[in-house]
């Protein structure tokens, strides 16, 4: 088992998780940058749409650019109001609350959007980790998913700009 | 748009199939999205096609650009068809609540505050990035445990500043909370070798051990004991809410409160009153320019 999982998530989805639910869904990866590995090593072969590193250098290249075309924010600007729906049907928000998040959603600048580095230590979320078979994974590599993570289970880094 | 897929649906089941569709077309599936995608899968798919269409993108065209115009139209379609025209009163809710990133706040310097605080060598340029960007903040008063039906409520931002006169210092902040606007109201140096900041957790104990080095003693009601931090009191409601201030020549003096359910009494969140010549006689020994 790994010690420590890596996930990478735009700053307005941790916020709205954290104020709306107090809980994070996350995508984990047990390496952080598949590219410095020795070649043979567990995650060498993570590719860049799962490799957090990959994922955090693109989403930043893109909000210190602006790029209104970046299809990972423009994924997330329809994915976290279809979350905030999901939450409203599933009775976990009300409707006033799920405007809320759509309206934050709808406002946010590109400084909203900057990749923030989740650092999970294993042994705190072992038995509520998922991991992600074959067909929903990106390689042969492993990959995880934890559906409940709290803030105080994971440290966050936000390399300075 | 005109989406003909969800003309059959009513609202909740039309915002459901939208929904589902900005999950299902996402390439990598990182989202928990079960319930919905579950429940309007193939009407979520009729959907897709049915944008896909509208916007004369071909059906084997999956490139970047292909994907982010549908992302764009789900998006554009879910907003206009939940929050729609009310996105603004969305927002102010929660900015009063305290929900909105400090970087999507308005920050207002009213006169009254750039008369009072920019002679004591606070620049509006550190104000707006304290607010916007803090070290850390607190939204106090942000729920109503005593049943709080309106409000008058503050916030504190901190942020690091590096001072070329008198060293460094932590600028804290005051605002006023009202909607979508953070509006200034005091805006404090804090140097950590003349403010025992030893165990401050939060803003607020900042604000209370500045309140102890250069405060002066308050009392919510004339028969009250004098203190030197007023908080979470509750006391007979007033129209206009004063603090007792131990009267020195030069005060400035804070009180937020929130009215209560029970309409004879209010809650005083934070009161203070700050000895203003002892606290610019502070910024003088150091060396910083007070006009």
């Amino acid at each position: 088992m790994p010690i420590l999982l890596y996930s990478t998530n735009p700053f307005l989805k941790y916020r709205i998780q954290q104020e709306y639910r107090g809980q994070h869904f996350a995508w984990c990866s047990p390496v952080f940058d598949a590219r410095v590995l020795n070649r043979y090593a567990l995650g060498a072969d993570q590719p860049p749409s799962s490799d957090p590193y990959s994922i955090y250098a693109n989403l930043h290249k893109a909000v210190n650019k602006n790029d209104e075309h970046d299809t990972k924010i423009n994924e997330q600007k329809k994915t976290l109001p279809a979350i905030a729906v999901q939450w409203c049907n599933d009775g976990h928000i009300s409707d006033a609350t799920r405007d809320e998040i759509i309206a934050i959603v709808a406002k946010a600048t590109f400084r909203e959007w900057r990749p923030l580095i989740y650092v999970i230590p294993f042994s705190g979320v072992s038995g509520r980790v998922i991991e992600v078979e074959r067909a929903r994974r990106a390689s042969s590599e492993p990959e995880y998913i934890i559906e409940d993570l709290r803030s105080s289970e994971f440290d966050i880094i936000e390399p300075a700009p | 748009m005109n989406l003909a897929t969800l003309d059959r649906f009513d609202v909740r089941s039309a915002n459901g199939v939208l929904a589902a569709a900005a999950l299902l077309t996402n390439p990598v599936p990182f989202d928990d999205a079960s319930s919905l995608t579950n429940e309007f899968a193939t009407q979520a798919q009729e959907l897709i096609s049915e944008i896909r269409e509208n916007l004369n993108i071909a059906r084997s065209d999956n490139s970047p650009r292909a994907r982010t115009l549908v992302d764009k139209t789900i998006a554009i379609e879910l907003r206009n068809r939940t929050v729609g025209a009310l996105l603004d009163d969305a927002l102010s809710r929660a900015g009063q609540s305290g929900k909105l990133p400090t970087s999507m706040y308005v920050v207002e310097q009213p006169e009254s505050f750039s008369r009072r605080f920019q002679p004591l060598g606070v620049r509006k340029g550190n104000v707006e990035e304290a607010v916007r960007f803090p070290d850390d903040y607190q939204h106090l008063m942000n729920d109503s445990p005593l049943g709080v039906i309106e409000s008058d409520v503050i916030s504190l931002f901190v942020k690091r500043v590096e001072g070329t006169v008198g060293g460094d210092f932590w600028l804290l902040v005051q605002t006023h909370r009202i909607g979508q606007r953070q509006v200034a109201q005091s805006a404090w140096r804090i140097y950590p070798d003349e403010v025992p900041l030893e165990g401050a957790r939060n803003p607020l104990d900042l604000l209370k051990r500045f309140a102890s080095v250069f405060g002066v003693p308050v009392k919510a009601r004339s028969d009250s004991k004098e203190t030197m931090f007023l908080e979470a009191e509750v006391v007979p409601a007033q129209n206009q809410l004063e603090i007792f201030v131990r009267k020195v020549p030069d005060f400035f003096a804070s009180v937020s409160k929130v009215n209560l359910n029970d309409p004879t009494k209010m809650l005083i969140g934070t009161g203070y009153g700050i000895d203003m010549a002892k606290y610019r006689s502070a910024l003088k020994l150091r060396g910083v320019k007070i006009a």
